[in-house]
């Protein structure tokens, strides 16, 4: 089941490439350290930002004096709100669902600051170091407010409120569901309730946030570089609070180092080395550090969930009643309203046939880090909703944990399937029930409950689990888009240019941040065109390259950006076909094309290659009648559905009693995510998802004082997982074509980290079951599961 | 674990740093060398330095011209003391392969060896490797000519974004450098050091053993890279 590579593909030649393991041409250029990365870029006169941010979680500012900063040896400049008032535009979130209350939010703190972290004033110098003293040499007087961090705490009566236009730090209630859940819950013979914690996550790309930005006097043109998830929405949204015109500026996203979605925010440092490059006429580069990150980086997950089963005793689930309380931080970020609300409650139900969901979630503001999109973005929360209200149910009727979740399966028969009588959910294809059996056989659970039993009475406490998942993919249509309260499209651009000689580049709206996009993108082009690899370039992230985009967010590079590439590929050959039809003096119909070249059919001896067309095309001596010349298509796709990728993943652990010290001991994922573009490559994708969920399962949380001070405030504090905390992972796929795109592919992108928390969890309380643990809330740290296992040795 | 060389810092056998001349007044009579581990976050660096400074009776800012071997190249440059090899090798010596990925020696990204050993170059300052040797992954091998470490990263889809490789590159060959004959268990111990947010450390530990059979066999080919 896994994937071996035997022989390097050679991109030099004609082969089909789709479905291959082709070795990435991304790697030699980052292995020998030739990758290009923001803080690499370095112009001339370049000058430095550093930001000076709140040291309060919540106080108002009395004062800011910069006098002395300024005057420092080297500082071009120091700039706070009372530069920026009336110049710069408020910083605006892009999705924004139902009636949320957005409350202002400035770049620089305007009078108060409201989180640990929250940039007050920007310091610009000749070097980093000087701009870095400058910044300690500017006096706030703050005057210290009351604070409020957890999103309970910030509904109570009484609670410190953080803005004017947000009574109670009620951003908004939403609502979702489907079905009767009052009739299911009437007709139920239990109603099983669980109360769950999705932990605040920090999501830490090896590769800080970055931008370098400079202004072009003759051309009067910004050029910002940054590494963006969605290079052409951060060019909107620059233009749009800058107050400056969109073709003027020029966003360049050069090698990201990861993302994981946190680089697909819109930031204040963006707006303000924009603004400073073009006000001090010199170039500014800044750079976070992993610290400043952690404070100034937004945050993930952070739910805190009261979900109740309506079930009947055989087992059948009825109902889910879900009502959470979700944690957005201080000011609304681009899609943290979104992501607890449609991204999570949407997938409450899960892989199961429950025919009625009653969701109600509250939006929270409270004196934290802005919360959104963290890999997984709202489904690792909703199968961890429905993942551990199984295990409770479960355990409340007796029956096998696996033996419910089978009987509670979507059959295959059942597809596409409207999920609890949903107008819009739809889940498209799948066999959940074959998966359930490959998970099962390759983690040998039925073996594993044996040896549990022998291993108990030595006193080793091993746990297995299965659990299941599924995801929509690929964001959606850009009606529906609008209908949940987005500012974008659900489309993606790709255009396709064919060189006089034949080669070929693609134009790319998707966004790389370490996928490997221009190897795969370059396997789906060659195989439409039938040409070599090599002669297949990709361009992505350049806005004056590539005309338009969204960019690599939700997993949906392949099903949508893959998509528009391979609809704009039939495009130049369908043009290219009628050029050669002429050139052979035949109808279009009476060609046949293969591996680079045209002939007439039935008559190979009459033939044009693929570069004499494209020669043709611009040298348009003999083009059919009224067509233009050039060989050069643009398609924006809209997608027709969203695919629905799921999986279904089995661990068994072992817990270390006298330290609580959890270890993986196996762990396998069978995932559907339609068809393989690069095996190797998701594989890869799976492996690095896996590594996240394990890390919220077992390592990572973001942790505040009561004072608003970020407890886990650098890599020392907050772990992460390390190469010898990751098991082996065997992975495996089962292949359901996705119906409504042309490639087949749903998505993989973050699949791992939603898969694996709850099969963690779930096989950590499996280990502890005689103890009467039936759930521990994450990260599963040795002191926690320890203090569990005393607690409940104490309890008997 | 029977046999296997635990790889701490020392196990490396490392160079002797210049940590006599720091007190000299060649180096303004400033301990620089207590200071290295305090400030590691780069807000508080001159707080640190200042702090240092008092309990020691001195403080200078003043830079000092260093000369240091980067990849064969001897490169003169006049620095402050506080400035850490890693801002040298990017910011003077303009070798940006060498990554920064955290303020707290985390990480491990900005891995390079300084006369053959494996260090992380943000726990050692500019001024400590005057006159010493430094290998960044620029001098490793070029694009075209990979190592055979470097060939497995390539065909085990090692990477993702990149970011760790450098670092993830320098740490692994160290191992094998004195560990010939790995096991799975002490590739993951001894990547410990060096953090990955993309790949979930599997195929980079493939990589590594894929390497060390390279290795053992003498199958050292030099491959052309795609």
């Amino acid at each position: 089941m896994n994937i071996t590579v035997n022989a390097t593909v050679a991109q030099s030649e004609h082969v089909n490439f789709v479905g291959q393991p082709v070795l990435r041409r991304e790697d030699a250029r980052m292995l020998t350290g030739r990758g290009r990365f923001t803080d690499d870029i370095q112009l001339p006169g370049m000058t430095y930002a550093a930001v000076l941010r709140s040291s309060y979680g919540h106080a108002r500012i009395r004062s800011i004096d910069a006098s002395r900063a300024t005057a420092m040896a080297g500082v071009v400049g120091v700039l706070t709100e009372a530069d920026l008032a009336g110049k710069v535009g408020d910083i605006r979130p892009n999705w924004v669902v139902g009636n949320s209350i957005v409350p202002p939010h400035r770049p620089l703190a305007s009078g108060r600051v409201r989180y640990l972290g929250e940039p007050v004033a920007f310091v610009v110098a000749n070097t980093r170091a000087q701009a870095v003293d400058a910044v300690e040499a500017i006096d706030v007087d703050y005057e210290p407010l009351p604070v409020v961090v957890d999103q309970e705490a910030a509904l109570q009566p009484g609670a410190p409120q953080l803005h004017d236009n947000v009574p109670g730090n009620l951003i908004g209630v939403f609502k979702l569901g489907g079905g009767d859940y009052a009739a299911a819950a009437a007709s139920a013979d239990r109603l099983v309730k669980v109360r769950l914690v999705n932990q605040r996550l920090i999501p830490n790309p090896m590769e800080p946030r970055a931008v370098c930005a400079y202004y072009d006097e003759l051309e009067e043109r910004l050029t910002i570089y940054m590494p963006s998830q969605v290079p052409h929405m951060s060019k909107r949204w620059l233009a749009e609070t800058l107050g400056w015109p969109e073709h003027r500026l020029h966003l360049i996203a050069p090698d990201i180092g990861g993302g994981f979605g946190c680089k697909m925010h819109f930031y204040p440092e963006e707006i303000l080395c924009a603004y400073a490059a073009r006000h001090f006429g010199r170039p500014v580069r800044w750079t976070e550090t992993r610290s400043e990150g952690h404070q100034a980086t937004t945050h993930g997950r952070a739910h805190v969930e009261y979900v109740e089963a309506a079930v009947k005793n055989d087992g059948q689930v009825l109902g889910i009643k879900l009502r959470s309380v979700a944690n957005l931080g201080a000011y609304l970020s681009n899609m943290g309203t979104g992501i607890p609300t449609v991204n999570t409650a949407s997938y409450a139900t899960g892989t199961y046939q429950i025919p009625s969901l009653d969701a109600e979630v509250r939006l929270v503001t409270t004196n934290t880090t802005p919360v959104d999109a963290y890999r997984g973005a709202g489904r690792p929360e909703a199968a961890y909703i429905i993942e551990r209200t199984m295990d409770a149910v479960a355990n409340a009727l007796g029956i096998d944990p696996l033996e419910l979740r089978r009987r509670n399966l979507i059959r295959a028969d059942q597809f596409p399937y409207r999920a609890y009588g949903h107008p819009v959910f739809v889940w498209d294809s799948g066999d959940y029930h074959r998966c359930l059996d490959a998970a099962v056989e390759q983690i040998g659970y039925a073996e594993w409950r044996g040896r549990q039993r022998e291993l108990r009475e030595q006193g080793r406490h091993v746990g297995v689990a299965v659990t299941c998942y599924m995801e929509l993919v690929g964001m959606g249509q850009s009606p529906q888009l609008k209908r949940n309260g987005f500012d974008r499209g659900g489309w993606e651009s790709a255009q396709i240019r064919v060189h006089s000689d034949g080669n070929v580049t693609l134009f790319s709206g998707s966004m790389s941040q370490g996928h490997g996009h221009l190897t795969s993108f370059a396997q789906i082009v060659a195989d439409a065109l039938q040409l070599p690899m090599d002669h297949i370039d990709v361009v992505q992230g350049d806005t004056d390259r590539v005309p338009a985009g969204h960019g690599t967010f939700n997993s949906r590079s392949m099903p949508v950006g893959g998509s528009a590439a391979f609809t704009a590929a039939n495009k130049i050959l369908a043009k290219a076909t009628r050029i050669a039809a002429a050139m052979l003096q035949v109808k279009a119909d009476a060609v046949t094309y293969k591996t680079g070249n045209f002939w007439i059919t039935g008559r190979p001896e009459q033939r044009v290659s693929f570069a004499q067309v494209a020669r043709m095309a611009y040298v348009a001596s003999n083009l059919p009648t009224g067509m233009q010349a050039g060989l050069d298509e643009i398609v924006f796709y809209e997608p027709k559905g969203r695919p629905a990728a799921y999986g279904m993943h089995a661990a068994v652990v072992e817990v270390d009693l006298d330290t609580g010290e959890v270890k993986i001991l196996d762990y396998v994922g069978i995932d559907d995510v339609g068809n393989l573009i690069n095996p190797l490559l998701c594989e890869g994708q799976m492996h690095g998802g896996l590594a996240q969920g394990i890390g919220q399962a077992l390592y990572e949380g973001a942790e505040y004082d009561d004072t608003g001070q970020l407890m886990t405030g650098s890599l020392l504090d907050y772990t992460f997982p390390k190469s010898d905390q990751i098991p082996r992972l065997r992975v495996g796929f089962q292949v359901t074509p996705a119906p409504d795109n042309p490639l087949g592919v749903k998505g993989i992108g973050e699949a791992g980290c939603v898969a694996a928390p709850p099969v963690i969890v779930s096989a950590v309380c499996d280990a502890l079951s005689s103890f009467g643990i039936t759930h521990i809330d994450m990260p599963l740290t040795p002191p926690k599961v320890w203090r569990a296992i005393r607690d409940a040795q104490h309890a008997r | 674990m029977g046999g296997f060389v635990q790889l701490t810092p020392e196990s490396y056998n490392p160079p002797k740093l210049p940590i006599d001349t720091m007190t000299s007044a060649n180096h303004g009579g400033c301990v620089l060398v207590e200071t290295t581990r305090l400030y590691v976050g780069s807000l508080s660096l001159k707080q640190c330095l200042r702090r240092c400074c008092r309990l020691k009776g001195s403080l200078s800012m003043d830079s000092h011209s260093i000369a240091i071997h980067v990849n064969g190249t001897r490169i003169v440059a006049d620095v402050e003391p506080r400035v850490l090899l890693v801002h040298f090798l990017r910011e003077q010596a303009g070798l940006t392969g060498t990554h920064i990925g955290c303020d707290t020696s985390q990480c491990g990204a900005c891995t390079v060896r300084l006369d053959g050993a494996t260090v992380k170059s943000c726990t050692v300052l500019a001024v400590q490797a005057d006159g010493h040797a430094v290998t960044t992954i620029e001098g490793l091998a070029d694009p075209a000519r990979l190592t055979p470490l470097q060939q497995a990263f390539h065909e085990r889809h090692a990477l993702q974004c990149g970011f760790c490789t450098p670092g993830m590159i320098f740490a692994a060959q160290a191992l094998l450098d004195y560990v010939p004959d790995p096991t799975e268990a002490q590739v993951r111990q001894a990547l410990h050091g060096n953090l990955c947010r993309c790949t979930g450390y599997q195929n980079i530990v493939d990589a590594v053993l894929l390497a060390a059979k390279l290795q053992r066999t003498e199958d050292l080919r030099v491959v052309e890279a795609t």
